[in-house]
């Protein structure tokens, strides 16, 4: 990185023959990698200007001017009643209430109980932390039977309870808020606040939560991520069209013999399209969310 | 000394709210993961449909899954997936971390790669599995019988594959092996970049100073790798496996909408299992589909617990023992220089 320690240890590259060729193999690899990540994102990106016929006619990457042909294509497939009468504007509202309420769940109680173990000490506290994790480690596939059995005689079927309210008891994002507190936040400004007299739930909201907003929103990205991208869960609880999330209609468009490559297309591209651009904006902080938790 | 006469914290009394700010974490946990748990559990040894099997004992469900063919093919199919997967995405992994914090090639754009290479991890496995189908298939194929034969001709990936020599009967997806390749595939270019990120930070966590009395005494790449970084990365390693192995035994999306991509969803390919079944997806369909049948569906699901449960406290014993091998690099490090 500095000067210094390019001038101390690491030995300047000598620009040989043998040097220029191997960089430029290497620079080769990594953009040939680079066009395999890209190239179909690139063509679903395409694809959805292009009209059906052409689309089918090959691959080729290149802009069309049916764009707003195959949304009015799609919204009209899948509204009608013999399709079962889906809406894509509904399913993309249910794919948002689902995943911004289970977040915010998520993220308020994670917090809560984060800051318990980091304030408090409490009789217990210890076992508690190691418990919280050992359930990291717990694979979730294990009470998938219990639960689904659980929402049928509690009849929680249809509804969005199985999605939102387990969200409270989220061992990984508690150690995460954890870790976070325990670099950052200094039981001294708690003190503060008990000075001037505030109620501790008050203390937890008004210091606490404001202070930790950079953790709140690594974790929000991940919570809002991994809920958008969920497909077991809905295809396991939600049985109703009107209730279907964004993956299931997806899931539905598989199957659907009928609808044309470009409002299917179109479909794909609503689905995947907030995941792109909230990684365009902050593809620094996902990556380092990543990093952070890789060794969780 | 004398518990008496300690000063107590006057906040000490505050402590009490601890309880009530865990106490939503822990009623979630009991009701929502621990009950669960216990009754899945308890499925596994009991019998709701009696009709169904005569003379049951505790362990007949297991007995069931263990004599069934299914069962051992999905958890083939799971592994052989796995395996396709795993192998090449560790190897881009590593060697585009090493690349990209080599301080001698120094590569340019590196912040433009990582974030390409990570671009595919944040899709929606179901809108990947149709983008790849669109790779390999021309148009929306299934069903459509003159659509099927000429897809094999289709896409771009399949011109590929035909262009370097490799021929399928119709179509890559209708091929039992070759669509395991391309679900492996798509694992593999959905997960590479997330692997890539781990290891970067691994890589940049091991202290410069060891690179440099490796280079000082005169280490050649190659052996920096295999002396420094492979051994200093081989927790993270080792993480990386473990939980991979763990996220792959519950593969689900991917294969259970690539299945609806094949010529037949039903085809018989292997004794009834398609050949991208997954022990997930068996999970699911015995307690989904009718006639309902939890109590094989919750001891398939203890079986895998148990299986997941054994690696990952393998993982925590050999994360705990590699603790410290920094520090043990450096020993070598210095007994090297005292020779």
């Amino acid at each position: 990185m500095s000067k210094f320690n390019s001038s101390l240890g690491v030995r300047k590259p000598q620009l040989t023959a043998v040097n220029i060729i191997s960089k430029i193999f290497l620079y080769a690899i990594c953009i040939l990698v680079a066009i395999m990540c890209i190239i179909p994102i690139v063509s679903l990106v395409l694809s959805v200007t292009r009209s059906s016929a052409e689309i089918d006619a090959g691959f080729k990457l290149e802009i069309g001017n049916h764009f707003f042909e195959n949304i009015t294509g799609l919204i009209k497939h899948l509204q009608d009643p013999d399709e079962g009468g889906y809406s894509i504007a509904r399913s993309f509202l249910n794919s948002v209430i689902i995943s911004v309420s289970s977040t915010t769940i998520c993220i308020y109680f994670s917090a809560l109980t984060a800051y318990a173990c980091h304030v408090y000490d409490f009789k217990g506290k210890a076992f508690f932390e190691k418990f919280i994790l050992f359930l990291i480690i717990i694979p979730g596939q294990l009470g998938a039977v219990g639960f689904y059995t659980m929402a049928l005689k509690l009849d929680w079927m249809d509804t969005y309870i199985p999605f939102i309210f387990p969200a409270i008891a989220s061992p990984s994002t508690v150690f995460f808020m954890r870790q976070y507190l325990k670099a950052n936040f200094s039981r001294e400004y708690v003190d503060a606040a008990r000075m001037d007299g505030a109620n501790e739930f008050v203390t937890f909201n008004t210091i606490c939560l404001p202070f930790i907003k950079s953790a709140i929103a690594t974790m929000a990205l991940f919570g809002v991520i991994s809920s958008w991208n969920n497909f077991m869960g809905p295809m396991t609880f939600l049985t109703k069209p009107e209730l279907f999330t964004l993956p299931q209609i997806v899931s539905y468009m598989t199957t659907d013999a009928y609808i044309e490559t470009g409002p299917y297309y179109m479909g794909i591209l609503i689905t995947a399209l907030p995941m792109l651009v909230i990684y365009f904006f902050l593809s620094k902080v996902i990556m380092k969310g990543v990093s952070t938790g890789g060794l969780k | 000394m004398f518990k008496s006469k300690r000063v107590r914290n006057p906040n000490e009394r505050l402590n009490k709210w601890a309880y009530i700010f865990i106490a939503p974490f822990i009623l979630a946990f009991l009701f929502f993961s621990l009950y669960p748990m216990i009754s899945s559990i308890g499925y596994s040894f009991t019998n709701e449909n009696e009709s169904f099997y005569e003379n049951f004992t505790t362990f007949s469900n297991y007995e069931i899954i263990f004599h069934d063919v299914n069962f051992w093919h999905s958890f083939l199919n799971t592994f052989i997936i796995f395996t396709m997967n795993f192998i090449p995405q560790i190897v881009a992994a590593l060697f585009f971390a090493i690349l990209f914090t080599n301080k001698r090639i120094r590569m340019k754009g590196v912040g433009f790669f990582k974030f390409i290479y990570f671009l595919p991890n944040i899709l929606t496995a179901t809108t990947v599995v149709i983008i790849f189908s669109f790779m390999f298939q021309r148009g929306h194929a299934i069903y459509n019988e003159e659509m099927q034969l000429v897809g094999y001709a289709g896409g771009p990936f399949t011109e590929l594959l035909k262009a370097l020599g490799m021929n399928f009967m119709v179509n890559p997806l209708y091929d039992t092996w070759a669509v395991r390749m391309v679900i492996a595939f798509i694992l593999f270019w959905m997960w590479f970049g997330n692997s890539m990120i781990v290891y970067i930070t691994g890589i940049n966590g091991i202290s410069q100073e060891v690179f440099e009395a490796a280079d000082v005494d005169g280490a050649s790449q190659w052996q920096v790798f295999l002396n420094i970084t492979l051994p200093i990365l081989k927790p993270i390693m080792i993480y990386s496996l473990i939980t991979s192995i763990i996220g792959g035994l519950q593969m689900f999306d991917i294969p259970y909408l690539m299945r609806g991509q094949q010529l037949d969803p039903s085809t018989p390919i292997f004794a009834g299992t398609s050949s991208t079944d997954t022990i997930a997806i068996y999970i699911f369909e015995k307690m989904k589909v009718a006639p309902h049948d939890y109590g094989i569906a919750g001891a398939a699901s203890v079986v895998l617990f148990i299986f997941s449960l054994s690696l990952s406290v393998a993982m925590y014993f050999v994360m705990f023992k590699e603790k410290n091998y920094e520090k043990r690099i450096w020993r070598r490090i210095k007994k090297y220089e005292q020779i």
